[in-house]
């Protein structure tokens, strides 16, 4: 899928991909590949300024752990307010989805125009 | 070579990046240098130089990791200087109000020389003093309406610095504010009986020196950061 197109939504596709329990940098990118079929494969430095810019608004919470490999780990993880904003783009997305498969099935069914 | 080195390499090369925000840099370097051990580990072979390479590759390059935290980085300073400065001002009218509350209190005498200083002196030390509260609210109004972009820009570029700048106006008026005061208390210290009711015009009169020399010395510190951030941008 084209980057640009991503980078547009990351802030909902990484808040999406931690719903289920909290998780360090590489467990979202994982998790993101895993639940998008492989569809979303960031490059991995991009996830973090994400992760940064949700925790300062307030949509996640991190602190650190020690892995089981015993190395220092940052794990994120969804607040309150993530989860409503997590709702409202669900809501939002869901609108748009609906709007462009509309627009793209009464395309698909629409006789071609000519312009003469 | 062991994974572990060009591991640390990768996790050095982007704290030094990231120099003009230690705290930010050391948090990045831990995050990093966990992401890339564990993506290794996860290909398997976490010997083969071949894994590592691609290992590194997926992440990126450091500067161009480092570059994309310029922007809320670079805010987070100029919040840090203009929190600061305000907080300067706060404390020097805090220890100004006390001085002259105490003089009041308990009478303190006023000389013709005392007398002579404070009317050229106050004049100096309240346009000082009130040029560096215009100033440092200024700063916060200016910085608390910037928003970091995703991308860093020159343009916002000049904006923290400008923002930088007026908090460096409120330090300079602060010292100006402070260096009035020090003549002014130190007239009346001189020409008076230094008795315990000396005490509190000195101790506030070294909280002032305290406050602006801080808040001088954190701007300098935020200024040389700014500059250091600069040359990471594109």
């Amino acid at each position: 899928m084209e980057g640009e197109m991503l980078k547009g939504h990351l802030d909902m596709i990484v808040l999406a991909a931690m719903v289920d329990r909290p998780a360090h940098g590489y467990g979202v990118i994982q998790e993101i590949k895993r639940r998008s079929g492989g569809a979303f494969d960031l490059p991995e430095g991009t996830i973090y300024p994400t992760l940064h810019r949700l925790e300062k608004a307030g949509y996640l919470a991190s602190h650190w752990t020690t892995a089981e490999s015993g190395r220092k780990r940052r794990v994120y993880k969804m607040t309150r307010r993530g989860e409503r904003a997590l709702s409202d783009h669900r809501t939002l997305w869901q609108r748009f989805a609906d709007a462009v498969g509309g627009l793209f099935g009464e395309k698909a069914h629409a006789p071609a125009r000519t312009h003469r | 070579m062991r994974p572990r080195e060009p591991i640390a390499d990768f996790g050095s090369a982007v704290a030094r990046e990231l120099s003009f925000d230690p705290r930010l840099a050391r948090r990045l370097r831990a995050e990093v240098e966990d992401h890339l051990h564990e993506a290794l580990e996860d290909r398997g072979d976490p010997h083969g130089e071949n894994r590592l390479a691609e290992v590194m590759c997926a992440f990126g390059d450091p500067r161009a990791f480092a570059r994309q935290f310029l922007a809320t980085a670079m805010l987070s300073l100029a919040r840090r200087a203009a929190a600061v400065t305000a907080l300067g001002v706060i404390g020097m009218f805090g220890a100004m109000e006390a001085r002259a509350v105490w003089y009041g209190w308990v009478n303190w005498p006023v000389s013709d020389h005392v007398r002579a200083a404070n009317a050229i002196g106050h004049p100096v030390d309240r346009f000082a003093f009130a040029l560096a509260a215009a100033f440092a609210l200024s700063a916060l109004a200016y910085v608390i309406t910037r928003r970091a972009p995703a991308r860093f820009y020159p343009t916002f570029g000049w904006e923290i610095g400008f923002c930088i700048k007026l908090n460096a106006a409120v330090a300079l008026a602060l010292m100006s504010a402070m260096v009035t005061e020090l003549v002014l208390t130190g007239v009346r210290l001189f020409e008076a009986d230094l008795d315990a009711r000396a005490l509190v015009p000195f101790v506030s009169l070294m909280l002032e020196i305290a406050v602006a020399g801080g808040s001088m010395s954190y701007i300098l510190i935020m200024m040389s950061r700014c500059s250091r951030a600069l040359r990471l941008a594109p």
